[in-house]
């Protein structure tokens, strides 16, 4: 019978008062963390999926009929879905979904992002002149935004509050359990000067202390080049860089090719969470790009 | 040399002022904000290179459209979109859409003003996004050139089931539209559409959809138009350049009752077919073509078929070249070939991508 009547609930939209909050993210990482808080009490989907790059994410109208469905919505923001996000929101037709209402949330708003532009045009590639949108790969910003996501879901179903406030401070226990592991394995090799493909691993090699000398592309969005390749030959072969690190959805071919004309190593990581077989939760995600960072290393 | 530090000190003191008055404490808020509230504002150029029969926008390289695009939520309970068109041609600048729809209303949107018509797949593109240079036959020669695009009030309700169903319905009059020319200011055309998509699996969708529209016409009896559109479209889930294929297929059928009466070479009932197929095989390259067939009567037939095949360049969202190449065959006249060679180039806030 209670099947029934969720589901009659359902067709039309509507949310049950025994439901669990709906939640729709953008990313994978989003989804993860905002499970961890949520815990039974919120069923979350993501639309784009691990193996995706989130700036060219399409806007099927299949996501509009989960976001239609939703009563929360997490973006990163900072511009990363601006391609595709708002087309999703206002074909969705849920005025509680709209920016700024308490169904839409934003977490950028929680942290200071880096490389903000305050001059910035389309010669420079595709840009965010608000910052890089790549943060949730640091994980002293990852306290922030879960804090956020937990204060959100409270707003929305007041009566578990005390459960997600146990699962927040569960989450930056662990968090911060993982960070101390996570330091001392990369630790000892602070200062490695690294090349990546886009801006995707910038907070991450900051975090960790990496010098990053270059990337693959000559500008950001812009595919990697035969000529820019080979200046960066250069520059590795001067500066002395180890490694490549390569989001795994990117074609290999343009690191492979810079590995083999220098002394470093090419290493292919997942982007986000659900990038590969093992990252299903944000955990299990840092804990493979630090272990194929650190691997690589040795 | 008084009045004039005077005037040094009237110059400096307003400009101060004015900064102070518009951006600082006197509104409570910073440039910044201020910028915030301005529409999203984007540019569109293309540059259209035509070797074959003449065009609207000539032979040659010419100018072939600009398009400039204003939008902004208007308030917590309209979202407003204006579009403004320059010809390359004439130099005519004309509003192409100007709408406003609402933000407030759950499950429906209402959406009045001046806009693409919701028939079909095609007709919705702006010139600039079209998948070939030129649009498909069907389209030209049914709705016109500037495809049927018309001033109304059109209510579109997502249907509530497990999958993508649009609903949409609109009354609009049909004066500035070749699809009814000649309406009479009180007489109201209307267009509705259903539309449903699939997700076969995470990277393919299939799309179908059916579209009618009635009308008075300009002979005073009624117009009827029938659509039906079929798409299939695999994106690659493995990230951005990766291979995509998008095969589209779409069926039109027109009856204008009382053409054969108005002594005009017009015609009163006809059909037209396209199906495009376009694969991204490299990061930045398209390719593609597509098959017209349109069967025009009158007091004769008039059949054309036409084929067309394309590679595009895109080396970024806001760039790209193509190059297309095709022959056009009419009964009774000489087989016409065409070649279009078009740059497109988009500048201003990053444009949101419908599916």
């Amino acid at each position: 019978m209670l099947t029934k009547l969720f589901l009659t609930f359902s067709l039309f939209g509507l949310t049950p008062l025994w439901a669990n909050l709906r939640v729709v993210t953008t990313t994978e990482d989003l989804r993860s963390i905002t499970q961890i808080l949520g815990g039974e009490w919120v069923d979350v989907t993501s639309i784009a999926k691990g193996t995706q790059d989130p700036h060219f994410i399409e806007a099927k109208p299949s996501y509009l009929v989960a976001v239609s469905r939703a009563d929360l919505l997490i973006a990163i923001g900072l511009e990363l879905e601006s391609g595709w996000l708002p087309l999703l929101i206002r074909g969705a037709r849920q005025p509680k979904l709209m920016p700024g209402e308490t169904g839409c949330l934003t977490v950028s708003e929680a942290i200071t992002p880096l490389e903000i532009r305050s001059q910035a045009d389309r010669s420079q590639g595709d840009v965010h002149p608000l910052g890089n949108p790549h943060f949730m790969a640091d994980p002293e910003r990852v306290f922030l935004v879960a804090e956020l996501i937990s204060k959100r879901l409270s707003q929305l179903d007041p009566s578990h509050t005390q459960i997600f406030s146990k699962n927040l401070t569960a989450f930056k226990k662990q968090l911060q359990e993982k960070i101390t592991l996570w330091k001392k394995k990369l630790g000892p090799y602070k200062g490695t000067k690294v090349i990546g493909y886009h801006m995707t691993f910038n907070y991450l090699f900051k975090y960790f202390g990496f010098d990053v000398v270059g990337f693959l592309e000559p500008k950001p969005g812009i595919q990697p080049t035969a000529q820019h390749i080979l200046s960066l030959v250069d520059t590795a072969k001067v500066q002395k860089v180890k490694l490549i690190v390569v989001e795994s959805f990117f074609d290999p071919k343009p690191g492979q090719t810079l590995a083999e004309r220098t002394k470093s190593k090419q290493v292919l990581i997942p982007a986000y969470v659900g990038g590969d077989e093992y990252s299903k939760t944000y955990f299990d995600w840092m804990n493979t790009v630090v272990n194929e960072l650190e691997k690589n290393l040795k | 040399m008084r009045i004039f530090l005077f005037l040094i000190f009237l110059t400096l003191s307003s400009s101060v002022f004015a900064e102070t008055f518009f951006y600082g404490k006197l509104l409570g808020g910073t440039q910044q904000v201020d910028k915030t509230m301005n529409p999203a504002i984007s540019m569109n150029g293309l540059i259209l290179g035509n070797w074959g029969p003449a065009i609207a926008s000539g032979k040659g390289i010419q100018l072939q459209e600009i398009e400039g695009q204003f939008t902004a939520a208007v308030d917590p309970y309209f979202f407003a979109n204006f579009i403004l068109s320059i010809e390359g041609a004439t130099g005519a600048m004309s509003p192409e859409e100007a709408w406003i729809s609402t933000l407030g209303l759950p499950v429906v949107s209402l959406k009045i003003g001046k806009f693409f018509q919701n028939f079909g797949k095609n007709n919705l593109i702006h010139t600039h996004a079209q998948p070939l240079i030129d649009r498909p036959l069907v389209n030209q020669l049914i709705f016109g050139e500037e495809a049927f695009n018309t001033s109304g009030v059109q209510a579109d309700i997502l249907v509530p089931l497990p999958w993508y169903m649009n609903l949409s319905v609109a009354g609009v009059t049909g004066q500035s539209t070749d699809a009814y020319e000649g309406l009479r200011e009180e007489d109201l055309a209307n267009v509705s559409r259903l539309e449903n998509l699939w997700d076969l699996t995470d990277a393919t969708t299939l799309a179908f959809g059916i579209s009618y529209s009635t009308g008075n016409n300009k002979a005073n009896q009624l117009s009827h138009y029938l659509g039906s559109d079929l798409t299939i479209k695999y994106v690659s889930a493995k990230g951005r350049g990766g291979l995509a294929v998008v095969w589209t297929n779409e069926f039109i059928q027109g009856w204008r009752k009382g053409y054969m009466s108005l002594n005009e070479p017009v015609w009163d009932k006809g059909w037209g077919i396209y199906s495009i197929l376009m694969a991204r095989i490299h990061p930045v390259f398209w390719v593609g073509g597509r098959y017209d067939q349109v069967k025009l009567t009158s007091d004769a037939t008039s059949n054309q078929t036409a084929e067309n095949v394309i590679i595009a360049y895109v080396p970024t969202e806001f760039s790209s070249l193509r190059l297309q190449s095709g022959l056009t065959q009419e009964t009774g006249t000489e087989n016409r070939w065409q070649t279009l060679l078009q740059l497109n180039v988009t500048i201003g806030s990053h444009p949101a991508h419908a599916y």
